[in-house]
Order: structure tokens, then C-alpha cells, then sequence
């Protein structure tokens, strides 16, 4: 038997600026969606 | 290595070229060029491409030739074949900043931040990427139609569909506007195109090759596979994007077989005909082109016997409910949020049914439907429990045959290419161009589809071979042998 999963070993992730590339929205360093909850 | 003289360099094979391009004959920069400028002349006629990268292809070919000098002054060091080949990538791979589309309006912009590991192999064994190749939206398709860029065309006569999903590769290979290509195959995704085209597909066996950065369709059937004009042609290709991928938890860590591909000799080789393969309705041309092949695999001394896979008639409802159900899974995640286009967005409900209610196709979201309602709670057990426990018999049809032959022959497709339109809004007669291909990848077992004839309207047919899990060695040396004794794979189509 062989374990499937790689080693879990910490490495740095990936540059924010990247990840946020393809986002149709973001605001200051992060998505922006639309409300989730309604107004009072 | 061919002596014969071509007077295009793009009627090379993939070895005839990196041959020249050991010798010095040739550089790399020529090759693209060649590539790029048939990809002008011919693109607006097939849209075998839905991006081309010209840029990025040059650079990587200047890159190539500095090391093929490097290469021929020192002379020891191993260079792979693919070194400075140009190729081409179907559009459901990732390529670190370059449009990664999956034929969806929904991914339309997507510039992905990392390189999948068959395409980054790829690129460390210095080949040449041409560019991104059309594919049915998400790889739900047999003829490239449901792309929402539109589709491809068939080489052999512009009227017809490519096959599909990997129908833009097909077509590239088959049009000379590429040396090989990747595809994916997940229902007959590599090997029904490559009939189609009159190519030669590989689908490689499951976990043989990694899906990482592979965008996720039917997960427990999506493989990566190749396609390219001769079984000699995919072996490198093979070589190079196959073996163990720590970053992919389903690939095998089986060590890659030495492929000799010998000569023409089959004495020993065990052929199985499965007769549930050759079934009422399938075009009388096809038939009989398979059924000649297979005598020719007899002639070279292969032993052949006819067996049978008595759940066959299965895969094709079994098929429909498993990918569906993984595609509406692994579809869930374009939300609109992190990659791709976003439409309304008053809350963010109307955000989701927005966004895909338009951008999603209408295949997609047919599969996205069915894979739900099959998922849904009170009728897991009735509908995909059920499937997988047939997709379990219809594995071990394969287990049995494989205890007495070695491979099994059979046509690839039902029909040769069909007209463009010519199935239109009955998805039931498309998903049928499928019901030959779709056990291999139930079963997860490799396959290679390559060309034995042509039909009376000069449209090439496909034979399929597929073996154990694994067997890529023998489909390739068996493909070979059949290739090293007719000229069906050597003749291109007559573009204007």
C-alpha cells in the first residue's frame, strides 16, 4: 500500500496579486461579491 | 527516418523533423514558422485553434535551437525528441498566463496561473506551443459544435465536424498545422476525433498521466492523451507527459515502460473481436474497414478470436449518469467570484443564475442537470449508486477478456464523420457516436484509434484497439506494426 497524497510539507502560497488576476471584482486585495445577506 | 524529399517541411513526421532538426537541416524557427504561416492560410477555413500564440512559440523555438547547437557540439547529452517540435494544446489545459477557455464563454479571459504538468512537460522537454485548440464546452461533445466559439471543421471536407471533443487537435494534426497535440478523453474524446481526421489517438490509461491543471470534467474518467499522424509520432509525446505527478493523488507511480516499437512481427499477439462491437445500424463501409484491418493484424501474425463483453449495451446510460454527475460536481465552482465574467449581481443568487443561465451552454447545462437530479438526495442509491455498481461489471468484462487476449479490435465510431448540423437538437444520436469508445474509459483502461480505410465519400474510418491498464506499450508497438505495412495514416487531406 502506498499513501496517494503528496508530503504535507508548508510552502509559501501563492502571490495574492496573481490569484486575484481573473476575479471579475476585487476590492483592496480581495473578491468582492454581491450582499449574501439582506438589508434590515 | 523517410529519405523521401517533401517539398513542405510541415509534411515531415514528428521523427522526420526531429531528425532534421538533430542534422542541422532544419531549425526550429523554420518549423514554427512553417506551422505558423499554414495556421494562417488554413485557420479561417478549419478554427482548429481558439488561441494561437505566436510569440510565446517563437521565443520557445529561438530557445530550442540555442540548445540544439549546444547539443550537436557536445554530443552526450540525452535531448528529447519533442525538442523544438512546435505542438498544439487543447483548450482545457492550463498554460501559466495564456486564455484557457474550455470552449465556454464562462472561462472566456481566464488567464490561469500555473501550467498543467502534461503541458509543463512538455515545455521542459523544449517543445513548441503553437497555441490552444478548439474543444466542445467543458469536453461535453463529439463533434466540436457545442463550442461556444464555434466549431471546428473537418479537414477531409470542410462540411463536417472534426469529431470531439478534441476535434481543433484532430483537425491541427490532420492539417498539418502541427506536428501532434494534446487532448483529453474522457468518453471517446481523443479516439473519435482522431478517426475522424484520420490521425492516430492515444488515450492513455487512467492515472497514467497527471490531470493536474487538466480543468475538471468527469473526474473518475478524464485522462490526457495525444494525437498525432503515426503511433511512431506518439511515442515520444507519450514518453515525455507520462509517469508519476505528486501534485495528482490519482496518478500511478508505475514505472514507464521502454517502448521498442520492433518490427512488423505480431507472432504471439492474442486479438480479441468483441462482437457486441459491430452492432445493427453502423455504417456497412466501417464495418467492413475494421473487420479488414483485423484480418491484417492476422496476416502479420496476430492470432484472433472473437469474445464477447456482455455488458456493453450498459455504458452508454451508465456513462450518462456518472459524467454528468461528476461534471455538475466539479461545475459548481464557476460561481463567478474568483475567475471568468460576471453577470448581474444584485445578490448573489442573481449572480449565480446570471452567470451561468448565460454563459453556460445548453449541453452543459443539460449535463449539469441530469448530474444533479442523479445526485440528489433519495435518488443517489436508484441512479448513480446503481451506475456504479454496473460500471463494476462492465470493468470485469474486461478483466475476463483480458485473461485470454491481449487486446481487443473494434471500429472506433459507429459512422464516419457526419455533416455539421447534421444531428441537431437530438443529443440522444450524438451521445451514440460514443458507444464504442465510452467502455475504455469506464473500465479505465488505454486505447488507440488510428486510420484503416476510407468510405466511398473519401472520409477516413478508425480502428480502435484498447488493452489492460497500462498497455500503452503494446498499442503503440501493435498500431505500429499495422502502420510499418499500409499507408492509411500517410495520407493527408487535400486542403486548398
Amino acid at each position: 500500500m502506498q499513501a496517494p497524497l503528496r508530503q504535507d510539507v508548508v510552502r509559501s502560497s501563492p502571490a495574492r496579486k496573481l490569484m486575484l488576476s481573473n476575479a471579475p471584482e476585487q476590492e483592496r486585495g480581495m473578491f468582492r461579491v454581491p450582499p449574501v445577506l439582506e438589508q434590515s | 527516418v523517410s529519405t523521401t524529399p517533401k517539398s513542405d517541411i510541415t509534411e515531415f513526421s514528428l521523427l522526420e523533423a526531429a531528425a532534421a532538426l538533430r542534422s542541422g537541416q532544419i531549425g526550429s524557427r523554420e518549423l514554427t514558422e512553417a506551422c505558423l504561416d499554414r495556421i494562417e492560410k488554413f485557420e479561417p477555413s478549419l478554427h482548429a485553434f481558439l488561441t494561437v500564440t505566436p510569440e510565446l512559440a517563437l521565443e520557445q523555438a529561438d530557445l530550442a535551437d540555442g540548445e540544439l547547437v549546444r547539443w550537436r557540439r557536445a554530443g552526450s547529452t540525452k535531448l528529447p525528441l519533442i525538442h523544438g517540435i512546435p505542438l498544439a494544446i487543447k483548450d482545457v489545459l492550463c498554460l501559466q498566463g495564456v486564455q484557457t477557455t474550455c470552449g465556454s464563454k464562462i472561462l472566456e479571459g481566464f488567464r490561469p496561473p500555473y501550467t498543467a504538468t502534461s503541458v509543463e512537460r512538455l515545455i521542459d522537454a523544449g517543445s513548441v506551443l503553437l497555441g490552444k485548440t478548439n474543444t466542445d464546452e467543458f469536453a461535453m461533445g463529439s463533434s466540436t459544435e457545442n463550442s461556444a466559439y464555434g466549431p471546428t471543421h473537418n479537414p477531409w471536407d470542410l462540411e463536417r465536424v472534426p469529431g470531439g471533443s478534441s476535434g481543433g487537435s484532430a483537425a491541427a494534426v490532420a492539417a498539418r498545422l502541427c506536428f501532434a497535440a494534446l487532448g483529453t478523453d474522457t468518453g471517446g474524446s481523443v479516439r473519435q476525433p482522431a478517426a475522424f481526421c484520420g490521425v492516430t489517438g492515444l488515450k492513455t490509461s487512467y492515472g497514467r498521466v497527471s490531470r493536474y491543471g487538466l480543468i475538471a470534467y468527469g473526474s473518475s474518467l478524464d485522462t490526457v492523451g495525444a494525437l498525432a499522424r503515426s503511433a511512431s509520432d506518439l511515442v515520444p509525446l507519450f514518453q515525455a507527459i507520462a509517469g508519476h505527478d505528486e501534485l495528482d493523488s490519482t496518478s500511478v507511480s508505475d514505472p514507464l515502460p521502454d517502448i521498442s516499437l520492433g518490427s512488423g512481427d505480431l507472432r504471439g499477439l492474442r486479438v480479441g473481436v468483441p462482437r457486441e462491437y459491430f452492432i445493427e445500424g453502423m455504417q456497412p463501409e466501417v464495418e467492413s474497414a475494421v473487420r479488414s484491418a483485423i484480418d491484417h493484424l492476422a496476416s502479420l501474425g496476430a492470432s484472433v478470436v472473437e469474445v464477447s463483453l456482455p455488458h456493453t449495451a450498459l455504458a452508454l446510460p451508465v456513462y450518462y449518469l456518472i459524467a454528468p454527475a461528476e461534471a455538475s460536481a466539479n461545475l459548481a465552482r464557476y460561481d463567478a467570484v474568483r475567475f471568468g465574467p460576471r453577470i448581474g449581481g444584485e445578490d448573489l443568487w442573481d449572480q449565480y443564475t446570471q452567470t451561468r443561465g448565460t454563459l453556460f451552454g445548453p449541453e452543459v447545462k443539460r449535463r449539469i442537470m441530469l448530474g444533479t437530479y442523479a445526485l440528489s438526495a433519495g435518488y443517489y442509491d436508484a441512479y448513480y449508486g446503481q451506475a456504479q455498481k454496473v460500471r463494476t461489471l462492465i470493468k470485469e468484462d474486461f478483466d475476463l477478456a483480458f485473461q485470454t487476449v491481449d487486446l481487443l479490435a473494434s471500429p472506433v465510431a459507429p459512422t464516419t464523420a457526419f455533416r455539421i448540423g447534421e444531428h441537431g437538437d437530438d443529443p440522444l444520436s450524438m451521445y451514440l457516436e460514443d458507444v464504442f469508445t465510452l467502455p475504455a474509459n469506464l473500465a479505465g483502461v488505454p486505447g488507440i484509434s488510428f486510420p484503416v480505410g476510407f468510405d466511398s465519400q473519401g472520409l477516413p474510418i478508425g480502428m480502435q484497439l484498447t488493452a489492460q491498464h497500462l498497455g500503452e506499450a503494446l498499442l503503440l508497438k501493435t498500431a505500429h506494426a499495422y502502420q510499418e505495412t499500409t499507408t492509411w495514416h500517410a495520407q493527408p487531406p487535400a486542403l486548398a
